[in-house]
């Protein structure tokens, strides 16, 4: 990918009511408005453009993640204004560093085109929340600390949504932590459960 | 019942009245509304007019614990809600009764991960298991019917000797309560 | 457990509550267990009388962990848990799936399958909007139009139960079409349930519509604003109630939708009553599309992509050549390897926009599959539109919003 800042492509020509060619925009990196507008107005933090199956992926720093989501959602032409999803992916055995990656997922109304966003995210590292651009993100970005525990600066109300408060045993979306978990469901003062063949740990006696 | 419940060891009379107060107590079951997941809905279309589950056996759905004596447990159980099961179940008075309705109550189901119980018999004692995932209404009636043959079978005014789980549970609790009050007066 | 009834329990008030008491303030729990929270969702609610100050959902009572499953198990294999994610309209939530994966894999199922797929997700979501009438209708007090709504959907899921056996969690859809045949009696019954639905939805039209009561419950409630529709990521009928046009079917089509005609509805106040209106209208735009498919429909044709790696060779070859009998055998026990990379294919729901974002590392398991589903996102809105409303439009609220507990929690 080159990194030369001074050099960019030739910006791309855009018709009148919908740039948008195709559901994610055109396939080629350097044709496409969203990712030369982000690379010519963070050109520090944007790292790369990748295709697949048509999709456009803009992967950018973790710490300017916030400006990114609002430059897109407040240009005149890219106007990104529906937050599709927010969501991560642990990468840990496909890569070393960093760890997690956040998906952004975006979605333009008036222009009828998608958008997808990435960063990546060490552990212990935290992401600026994206609450304040989308509110949408606020429930997401709650889902995301619970299953991976990843925490959002400013979000306002971070705390567990999908598991119980209280739940102590870890996030359960990371790689490492096992499809059954680590510890069954007693219910205290019942004597009489009915039996399993098959348990992952033994009942206290 | 009160004075004479649990009282006189089992003999012809006692259970003639049994019959009778249990033939009661099974045409008239009302039912907790308490759907959890998939299986709810097809409670729901049981009770709906082309399966009409309460109408013709007597059954209504009350909204309150405290007002039901039958807990179809439709749904996964999570660890999140299964001390709401219990409590629900804790409300609800004697003599109650539990359908555990679908695999994911019966034994956790197709999802056997971090989150969910395996069985709601883990939980509260169970009289009638319903498998299916969904089950057909149809093999929702036939749980019913199986629960009316045991509701007919119940001791009322003769002393519980602990045919199964769900009696044993009551026996315990029972004996518990009678030594907390005290001798009777 | 031992009770002493000789003491009275001491009772403490935790700092919290007592702030909320001295400020005429009372924190309603509205539980897992209740009626009208359509499945275990718990509402806390701060009332000051009968207004309601702040709402607070708690979800997570059915969370299964379905996004790890999908890690650990083959793509064949998730069929089966993404029907009891949303699981009034089953068919939609394979469909959404199976979409997916075939945009991972770069391959198209034969045209046949895709008009099947399109009646069966239009039957999915008349079946989904029949028991949202059902319930939000008994949640406000008319009681019979669940019953009526019963009895259509009894229609759906007989034809359900005809195509592939199951009432409910139909597994129907698979990786490249459909892999049995189509039952010969099929479409007359398709054709027989799109003469008589239209008179069943007269009944709930005739009742509701124009009903003084169910207009004084319903307008003016749960109002919410275009650009708070759009800020709070809404889809479906509660951003098209707003007014937004936004339907995937027509904005980026899938399957065949670009070549059928019908009419996108659209509401203009942003309550209640707007979106009630939205989504009878689907229902019938709904089965204006599944007539022009069954005129359309070829009645002959493959039903299964053949000769990819990626789809369950068909039963004829499979019993009759070697390498087909070997393909399948590898296809059910290994499973089939799509190409690295990630993809997110969103389809319209019912409920609005559900997309699956799958990644792949090239193995036959995915490496992460996220679903994202409608409910969990409109359901964010329910603080937003219960600010400053009195207690018993709560219920209309939840209601007009459509959820399913199984889809927000997963």
């Amino acid at each position: 990918m080159s990194e030369e800042h001074a050099q960019l492509p030739a910006r791309p020509a855009l018709t009148a009511e919908s740039w948008a060619t195709g559901y994610w925009g055109p396939t080629e990196p350097d044709l496409h408005p969203a990712v030369y507008a982000v690379r010519e107005r963070f050109p520090d933090a944007f790292i790369d453009a990748i295709n697949f199956r048509d999709e456009m992926t803009i992967r950018v720093e973790r710490a300017r993640l916030r400006e990114v989501i609002a430059f897109l959602r407040d240009h005149p032409d890219q106007r990104y204004n529906l937050l599709t999803d927010v969501t991560a992916v642990d990468m840990v055995r496909l890569r070393d560093t960093p760890r997690f990656d956040i998906v952004v997922q975006l979605y333009s109304i008036p222009n009828r085109v998608r958008l997808r966003v990435k960063a990546g995210v060490d552990d212990g590292e935290t992401v600026p929340s994206l609450v304040p651009i989308h509110a949408a993100a606020n429930w997401m970005e709650r889902e995301v600390y619970d299953m991976f525990g990843i925490v959002f600066e400013d979000h306002p109300d971070l705390r567990r949504i999908l598991l119980a408060d209280d739940w102590d045993e870890g996030h359960p979306l990371r790689k490492d932590y096992p499809l059954r978990g680590f510890r069954e469901y007693v219910q205290p003062g019942f004597t009489k459960p009915a039996p399993r063949i098959r348990t992952r740990l033994r009942r206290p006696q | 019942m009160g004075v004479i419940d649990d009282r006189f060891e089992k003999n012809i009379l006692t259970t003639s009245v049994d019959t009778v107060f249990n033939w009661a107590r099974r045409s008239s079951l009302w039912w907790l509304q308490f759907g959890l997941a998939c299986c709810a809905i097809e409670m729901i279309s049981a009770s709906m007019p082309r399966f009409d589950l309460s109408e013709r056996f007597g059954m209504l759905y009350r909204a309150s614990p405290r007002q039901a004596d039958l807990m179809i447990v439709a749904g996964t159980v999570t660890r999140k809600m299964a001390p709401v099961v219990r409590q629900l179940y804790d409300q609800m008075a004697d003599p109650k009764w539990v359908v555990s309705m679908g695999s994911c109550a019966n034994v956790g189901g197709p999802f056997d991960t971090y989150a969910v119980v395996q069985g709601v018999d883990q939980v509260i004692p169970v009289d009638v298991y319903v498998p299916g995932c969904p089950p057909l209404p149809e093999s929702l009636y036939y749980g019913i019917l199986e629960l009316q043959n045991k509701v007919i079978k119940y001791e009322t005014i003769a002393k519980k000797h602990g045919i199964d789980a769900a009696d044993e549970d009551r026996i315990n609790t029972r004996e518990e309560a009678k030594l907390a009050l005290g001798p009777r007066r | 457990m031992v009770i002493d009834f000789s003491q009275p329990t001491p009772v403490e008030i935790s700092e919290e509550r007592q702030l909320t008491a001295s400020r005429r303030e009372m924190v309603l729990n509205m539980g897992p267990q209740h009626p009208s929270t359509h499945g275990v969702l718990r509402v806390l609610l701060t009332l000051d009388g009968e207004v309601i100050t702040s709402c607070d959902p708690n979800i997570g009572y059915l969370h299964r962990g379905v996004e790890k499953l999908g890690e650990s198990h083959r793509y064949s294999q998730f069929v089966p848990w993404t029907d009891r994610t949303d699981y009034v309209a089953a068919p939609s939530n394979n469909l959404g799936y199976v979409l997916a994966v075939e945009k991972l894999c770069g391959i198209e199922a034969p045209e046949r399958a895709q008009y099947w797929r399109i009646i069966m997700g239009e039957l999915a979501r008349i079946a989904s909007h029949l028991v949202w009438l059902g319930t939000h209708a008994l949640d406000i007090g008319a009681l019979s139009i669940s019953l009526y709504c019963f009895r259509e959907r009894e229609l759906i899921l007989d034809i359900f139960e005809k195509f592939c056996g199951a009432r409910l969690t139909t597994n129907m859809m698979e990786i490249g079409g459909f892999s049995r045949p189509i039952p010969p009696e099929l479409p007359e019954m398709v054709r027989t349930f799109c003469q008589v639905f239209p008179g069943g939805q007269q009944d709930y039209e005739d009742i509701l519509s124009k009903n003084p009561i169910w207009l004084s419950r319903t307008r003016g409630i749960g109002v919410i604003e275009p650009e708070v529709a759009i800020s709070y990521g809404l889809t479906g009928a509660c951003l098209r109630g707003s007014g937004i046009n936004y339907d995937v079917r027509k904005a980026q089509p899938y399957l065949l939708y670009d070549r059928l005609d019908f009419e996108v509805p659209l509401g203009s106040h942003g309550d209640v009553f707007d979106r009630y209106l939205v989504r009878m209208e689907e229902m019938r735009q709904a089965i204006k599309i599944i007539e022009q498919c069954i005129d359309q429909v070829p009645t002959d044709g493959d039903l299964m992509l053949r000769g990819s790696t990626y789809t369950i060779p068909p039963h004829d070859t499979v019993l009759t050549t070697a390498e087909d009998m070997q393909r399948h055998f590898i296809w059910v026990i290994k499973g089939f390897s799509p190409p690295k990379g990630e993809v997110y294919q969103a389809i319209e729901h019912s409920k609005g926009e559900l997309g699956y974002y799958i990644v792949s590392d090239g193995s036959p398991m995915p490496y992460r599959m996220r679903l994202r589903t409608p409910d969990f996102v409109n359901l964010q809105s329910l603080p937003y539109m219960a600010q400053g409303a009195m207690l018993a439009d709560v219920v209309a609220m939840i209601g007009t919003i459509d959820i399913v507990l199984g889809s927000v929690d997963r």
